[in-house]
């Protein structure tokens, strides 16, 4: 074929790619890649270069941070009311404050009482060893904390944030059957007793999945590491050490910490290892521990220095042994962070190598860890934000306002980072449901202060976050689709690989559109 | 019922519609539905997060300043993309920086943490291998295209937006934009080939 033809075929075919030909040329080119080994050659080189551009894009675009300029827009047009049509002045948009990088220190907060005009807040500094009202009791989850009753406020009985409110319980409503909570899965299974298929095909997995009565329950039961298992590969030193930290899980307190300390000892660079050790350590709960547990976030935030995960922990450990200054001074250091992150990836990667060691099949090992990734790391970064919350509502009982509300902030803020660094599902309904809690208790305080503008910032963070559970919701409904698929075991393989890989958040970016609709055509 | 909560139903060019009327609530769903499109859309010119954003919030005031004769016959996100496009050429030639510098960061991008976005599941180390060899080859023969080239590919594929759409953005015709990308692949399959020799 000479160069002309050629050429002349690459631009068909282009235009064929592009959707730019009448039916009657689209036909012809089809036919003529029936009879053409050279142009069927070409397609499949122009196809991979589309792919290969599509994948690059999405990759870039996957490392843009979000951005929140709602109010900005809004404030730069009431200060500075642009003229119909007229060039805008330079150097006039109003910057508010940055959601992705928000800086809340005691500066900030005493700036921000001046700001509310409320002469009678005191600004204390807290000092350390300072005991705080007996209001505080840590332990105690959110949901079981008293909020001080405001004694008068001058709200509307009905006002906009309600409204929105309202509309946040509905979307987190439809958002709740997606959730996979693993303490309350792990009592459901435990209820349900041995499974009766001990090792899984990639159709019970799938039919499991689909199951909405006890299926979940049976998927938990999958997908746990049996114990003495477990202490068998802990005992074999040829083990790997992203193994001992799966099964770490499954072990007591005692045996865990060995376990994680020996995966430390072999891997000291991986931060998901030395963070499962903290974890461990922290959750025996005596003083002891706690200080075991805060030497290793050094390290920890050495190795990944922009996490913020390493200094909310350094707060909650700090609040716990009564140090208030230095958690105030670890939650100010960690909301200046982009993301935080407790390496769901690394801990489904670990979990289906361990199931793989356990005699499973690896491919279902795999879908099992794919479809259950992040549910362990959602209850931990929740019960973390539901302790610091505590802490910033003993400060509101105890009436130092200021603190209450730099603590409070700082949970909003690290539900953002968890949402920001989420690759899981699971992670972004963590970072969204404390974002939700957190601004329960900044309503409560707002009330309680009568701070209307306080209010009213709020219901546009309230708003926003209405529109990002929309848009998580509007995922789980093509992920059920897909589940609910008579797709074949090499899709499943594809999806595994995708989400063990990348994350499901961006498993419809990675899908060939075409392959989803031809298989979510098959949905009954 | 509160407006706020239908905003979600309505679509773009209605909310331009309701926001000539002088329903300001309209451009907070615009800017929410938009936020993130026009910050990406701009970094890809101006490389600055900090600069795209004043970028994408600039050309949301521009929305605003031009809702009294928005054609509502129109597409809405191209007209933005448009406006934004052009805030940010003035930008570059303001402060003077290199537009459209290097598309290496995309491919570091793709290359770097998320390494592995060119292989499947059930690739092999040879077929790793050639994902890789690919990437490579496609890195340098992109940084072997023109400035305007450059900007097209990344319209086309980075921002997925169709030829029809890249033509109004730019201020061209869409056959010229369809030329143009003929010559672009072409070319990125010359330059792919001889580079390819070259090994």
């Amino acid at each position: 074929m000479n160069t002309e033809d050629r050429d002349r075929l690459l631009e068909q075919l282009i235009d064929y790619l592009e959707g730019a030909l009448d039916e009657e040329t689209s036909r012809r080119v089809e036919e003529e890649m029936v009879s053409s080994d050279a142009l069927r050659r070409e397609r499949v080189w122009l196809e991979q270069l589309y792919t290969d551009l599509d994948e690059m894009g999405r990759a870039f675009a996957g490392r843009v941070p979000r951005v929140d300029m709602v109010g900005a827009v809004s404030d730069t047009i009431k200060l500075h009311p642009p003229d119909t049509d007229s060039n805008s002045a330079r150097g006039r948009t109003v910057r508010r404050r940055d959601w992705v990088r928000w800086t809340v220190g005691l500066a900030m907060a005493a700036g921000l009482i001046m700001a509310l005009g409320l002469a009678w807040y005191r600004t204390t500094l807290v000092e350390p060893g300072r005991t705080v009202a007996p209001e505080i009791r840590p332990g105690v989850r959110l949901s079981e904390a008293g909020i001080p009753k405001p004694e008068s406020h001058s709200l509307e009985a009905v006002s906009p944030f309600d409204i929105i409110k309202n509309e946040l319980r509905e979307q987190s409503e439809k958002l709740r059957p997606s959730k996979l909570p693993r303490s309350v899965l792990a009592e459901k299974s435990k209820e349900a007793g041995e499974p009766t298929v001990p090792m899984p095909s990639l159709e019970d997995v799938l039919a499991a999945r689909r199951d909405s009565s006890g299926g979940m329950a049976r998927l938990m039961q999958w997908a746990q590491i049996n114990t003495e298992k477990a202490r068998l590969l802990v005992e074999d030193p040829k083990t790997p050490a992203p193994i001992l930290v799966a099964v770490a899980s499954a072990l007591s307190a005692n045996e865990a910490e060995r376990a994680l300390l020996t995966a430390v000892g072999h891997l000291p660079e991986d931060p998901h290892a030395r963070l499962e050790l903290a974890r461990a350590l922290g959750e025996q709960g005596t003083p002891e521990k706690q200080a075991e547990a805060a030497a290793q976030l050094p390290a920890l935030r050495g190795l990944d220095p922009d996490n913020a995960l390493p200094y909310y922990l350094e707060a909650k450990i700090a609040f716990d042994r009564g140090d208030f200054a230095a958690g105030l001074q670890a939650l100010e250091a960690a909301t200046q962070l982009g993301t935080a992150s407790a390496y769901a990836m690394e801990s489904a990667l670990g979990q289906a190598r361990a199931l793989t060691e356990m005699g499973m099949q690896p491919e279902v090992a795999r879908l099992i860890s794919a479809l259950t990734a992040g549910a362990d790391q959602y209850e931990f970064l929740y019960n973390l934000a539901s302790d610091l919350l505590q802490y910033g509502q003993g400060f509101m009982a105890a009436q130092d306002y200021a603190t209450a509300e730099q603590i409070i902030e700082a949970v909003q803020q690290f539900g953002r980072q968890v949402e920001e660094g989420a690759q899981f599902s699971q992670e972004a309904i963590a970072g969204l449901d404390i974002q939700t809690a957190a601004i329960d208790v900044l309503h409560a305080l707002y009330t309680t202060v009568e701070s209307a503008e306080g209010v009213e910032d709020l219901t546009a963070q309230t708003q926003d976050l209405v529109g990002r559970i929309y848009e998580l919701n509007g995922f789980f409904n093509r992920l059920n689709d897909l589940l609910f698929s008579q797709a074949t075991a090499d899709f499943w393989n594809l999806v595994t690989g995708i989400i063990l890989e990348s994350g499901d958040l961006l498993l419809f970016d990675y899908l060939d559109p075409s392959a989803v609709r031809s298989v979510t055509a098959t949905v009954p | 019922m509160d407006y706020r909560l239908t905003a979600a139903f309505q679509t773009d060019e209605e909310l331009m519609a309701l926001l000539g009327q002088g329903r300001h609530e309209a451009l907070a769903e615009l800017v929410r539905r938009y936020q993130n499109d026009l910050f990406r859309f701009c970094l890809h010119y101006v490389r600055d997060a900090e600069r795209a954003r004043d970028m994408a919030q600039e050309s949301f005031i521009r929305v605003y300043a031009a809702r009294g004769r928005f054609d509502p016959t129109r597409k809405f996100r191209p007209w933005v993309l448009c406006i934004a496009r052009n805030l940010c050429l003035n930008e570059l030639k303001r402060k003077k920086a290199v537009p459209m510098e290097s598309l290496e960061e995309y491919a570091t991008a793709a290359r770097d943490e998320t390494g592995e976005v060119l292989r499947s599941s059930s690739d092999g180390p040879d077929q790793l291998l050639m994902a890789a060899e690919r990437r490579q080859l496609l890195t340098k023969a992109l940084e072997r295209l023109d400035e305007e080239s450059r900007e097209i590919v990344t319209l086309r594929f980075f921002e997925r937006l169709q030829a029809r759409d890249i033509a109004e953005i730019i201020g061209s015709t869409e056959g010229a934009v369809r030329t143009r990308l003929h010559r672009i692949l072409k070319s990125l399959r010359h330059i792919y080939i001889g580079e390819k020799e070259k090994w």
